[in-house]
């Protein structure tokens, strides 16, 4: 039987908004194509609002596990536990903090799974049980919410020692954002009681757009992660220039090359410098000094120049070179050390450059 | 049983108009506490506070505090309005915290601090106030807020205590704090704070090694006056001088005329007097034979009350010509 295209569809909330997270996310893609000098987190931030509210607009069910209590007590306390994790982070290890708000993150949408997002919904699509469970919920942790609210005012009163935490910890004011975002949905799955009856789910029909959110909400968490990894693997772009500088009685080139690490999360380790000849040495005429060895400029990425080094060989080769150590805020441990070298020798050859 | 109504006039008891009118007022008062303008709020801060706590104990007594933890019971309508007023209360509170957000940081703006000068203090005690206000009256703001007219006036059967009782209770607490925060004001031990940064990140200029030096000595942890020190002092191993002091050397004569916009020693406006005040506030600066500089700042400090006593809070800074702190606090 063949189906017939119905254009009304065209018109539907859920075919426009659908149309739209297909154009941000084909926009997004030739952007990371095209533009390597474009701000990735504000991009970032912005697919990811976007998807968080498309995700909030599907219908969702609970499921056979996520309808039990003891499994989402235990989804709520895996949450608690994330969010004593990030306030206990100290300060200064800022990829530590990625992970757990991934989790957190992950945590989130298996919560609204699991409440069906009753806590946020609006009045008229919950019934007179939910509305009055949401209130329990509402009331409840907003108690909760004054006992941490004390708790961090005790904090600031305490001395400054725990005044400076306060002052320093990112971790904390996460917790704070997810316990006045989330809160009354902890409450609602740590108290919504097991079914009498056990249900049978009516599987929430799989359409495109449902796919298509879920796909973009995969790829945001992944995408930290992927591009962390690219650091290790893809291969830097390189592109030079050498020409001749002309200068009194000697002979002096221009050199000047930018090698570009990573995906996504990138850096630009530049080299740009003047250096002369003589025939007895070779010689820095400028670039080539401490200050040149951190101009490195870096999308997402942390930057620390490791070693800067120049010197004139005993047969007259000058000899600069200097590292940076590339490091992903968004998984530990991921870093990787960029050496760029130049090496001219007394009769102006080239001996090494990116 | 009648919840304790009786004996509150009929317009307390009925007038939805004059419960959303204190809560107009509520939340002026509080605006004005939060608000980052004016920065200081010249000893104004208490009576603010006293003011939000004095309004919010006539809007509990107004709904019975049905929306406290005091009273746990009632009839359908009264659960779903406590319900309504706490989930509504959630998302003003949310609100409230990010109205906050932007108000500290035109506060810190306008404050002209950075982070060189920033003694820890990331809310500040204004902040913290309106924060501890808007969590402790907002339920029954709410409450008071969409309550119907005549809805509060039958004395509604609920458990727990007696309307009179809590808000009597209520009040003695709130009477206790004021009392607390008075003798805190005289007897609590004075904290001070103080933050080296060397090399000075606002100094390009000087002929020398600068340091940005800032102390702060607090009453009350904060929630009394606080005399804020902050200082810019070079030297370069045969003299020590301060930024901006006229006998002091400088790189280039011709930028003397804008030296003003540097933070200055003994600046007035970076005191905070939100919540007391500071009177006779002096400063002086001096170098000793050995070559050391000296900066003593002190002021006179009290809640700005008529007959309630007063305290010097005073902060030194001597710096050798050396650059070593020989004394700080």
């Amino acid at each position: 039987m063949t189906q017939r295209l119905s254009w009304r569809g065209l018109g539907t909330p859920e075919f426009l908004v659908g149309a739209l997270l297909v154009i941000m996310v084909a926009l997004g893609l030739g952007l990371i194509a095209r533009l390597g000098q474009l701000n990735w987190l504000l991009l970032y931030l912005l697919a990811s609002s976007i998807t968080v509210i498309l995700l909030r607009w599907l219908p969702v069910e609970p499921g056979a596990l996520l309808s039990r209590r003891p499994a989402r007590r235990a989804l709520v306390l895996l949450m608690a536990g994330i969010c004593c994790l990030l306030a206990a982070i100290p300060n200064g290890l800022a990829a530590w903090y990625v992970l757990p708000i991934l989790a957190l993150i992950c945590c989130n949408v298996l919560l609204g799974r699991a409440t069906q997002r009753v806590s946020a919904a609006p009045d008229r699509e919950v019934d007179e049980w939910q509305e009055e469970m949401r209130n329990r919920a509402h009331l409840v942790g907003y108690r909760l919410l004054a006992i941490f609210v004390l708790g961090l005012a005790g904090a600031y009163l305490g001395s400054y020692i725990t005044r400076a935490w306060l002052a320093q910890s990112f971790g904390i004011w996460v917790v704070v954002a997810e316990l006045l975002l989330f809160l009354p949905a902890m409450v609602l799955a740590w108290e919504q009681p097991d079914p009498v009856v056990e249900p049978v789910w009516r599987s929430v029909r799989t359409t495109w757009l449902r796919r298509a959110v879920f796909a973009a909400l995969a790829f945001e968490l992944l995408l930290p992660v992927l591009a962390s990894l690219a650091l290790l693997v893809v291969p830097p772009q390189i592109s030079t220039t050498v020409r001749a500088a002309s200068r009194e009685s000697r002979g002096c080139s221009y050199l000047g090359a930018t090698e570009t690490v990573g995906w996504v999360l990138q850096a630009t380790l530049p080299i740009s410098a003047e250096v002369c000849w003589t025939g007895a040495r070779a010689f820095e005429q400028w670039g080539m000094n401490e200050s040149d060895c951190a101009t490195a400029m870096t999308s997402g990425l942390l930057a620390k120049t490791v070693s800067c080094r120049r010197k004139v060989l005993a047969d007259g080769t000058l000899y600069f070179t200097y590292t940076t150590r590339l490091v992903s805020p968004a998984v530990p441990f991921v870093g990787r050390d960029v050496p760029i070298t130049v090496a001219v020798s007394r009769t102006g050859r080239l001996l090494e450059f990116p | 049983m009648k919840a304790g109504f009786a004996g509150t006039p009929a317009w307390r008891r009925e007038g939805r108009g004059a419960r959303r009118l204190l809560v107009v007022l509520l939340a002026l008062a509080w605006g004005a506490i939060a608000s980052p303008v004016p920065v200081s709020l010249d000893g104004w801060g208490p009576i603010l506070v006293a003011g939000c706590l004095g309004i919010f104990l006539i809007l509990g007594h107004m709904t019975g505090w049905l929306a406290s933890p005091f009273r746990r019971d009632g009839d359908e309508i009264v659960l779903a309005l406590r319900g309504l007023a706490y989930r509504r209360a959630f998302r003003l509170f949310l609100l409230g915290i990010l109205l906050l957000v932007p108000m500290l940081v035109v506060g810190a703006s306008q404050g002209g601090t950075t982070i060189a000068w920033e003694v820890p203090d990331p809310l500040g005690a204004r902040a913290v106030a309106a924060l501890l206000i808007l969590l402790v009256v907002l339920p029954t703001a709410v409450m008071a807020w969409i309550g119907p007219s005549g809805h509060f006036a039958g004395g509604l059967p609920a458990k727990g205590a007696p309307v009179g009782a809590v808000t009597a209770g209520l009040s003695a607490l709130v009477s206790v704090l004021i009392v607390a925060w008075l003798v805190g004001l005289q007897a609590l031990p004075v904290s001070v704070a103080s933050k080296v940064t060397i090399p000075d990140p606002q100094d390009a200029f000087s002929p020398g090694t600068c340091g940005a030096f800032a102390a702060v000595s607090q009453l009350d942890q904060g929630f009394g006056p606080s005399l804020v020190l902050l200082a810019q002092v070079c030297w370069n191993g045969r003299s020590v001088w301060l930024v901006n002091d006229p006998g002091g050397p400088s790189p280039n004569p011709s930028w003397r005329g804008f030296s003003n916009a540097l933070p200055q020693f003994c600046l007035r406006s970076t005191d905070r007097s939100d919540f007391g005040v500071l009177a006779d506030q002096q400063c002086r600066v001096w170098v000793d034979s050995s070559g050391s500089i000296h900066v003593v700042m002190w002021a006179e400090a009290g809640s700005g009350l008529p007959g309630m006593g007063t305290r010097w809070l005073q902060l030194n800074l001597v710096v050798a010509r050396s650059g070593r702190v020989l004394s700080f606090d």
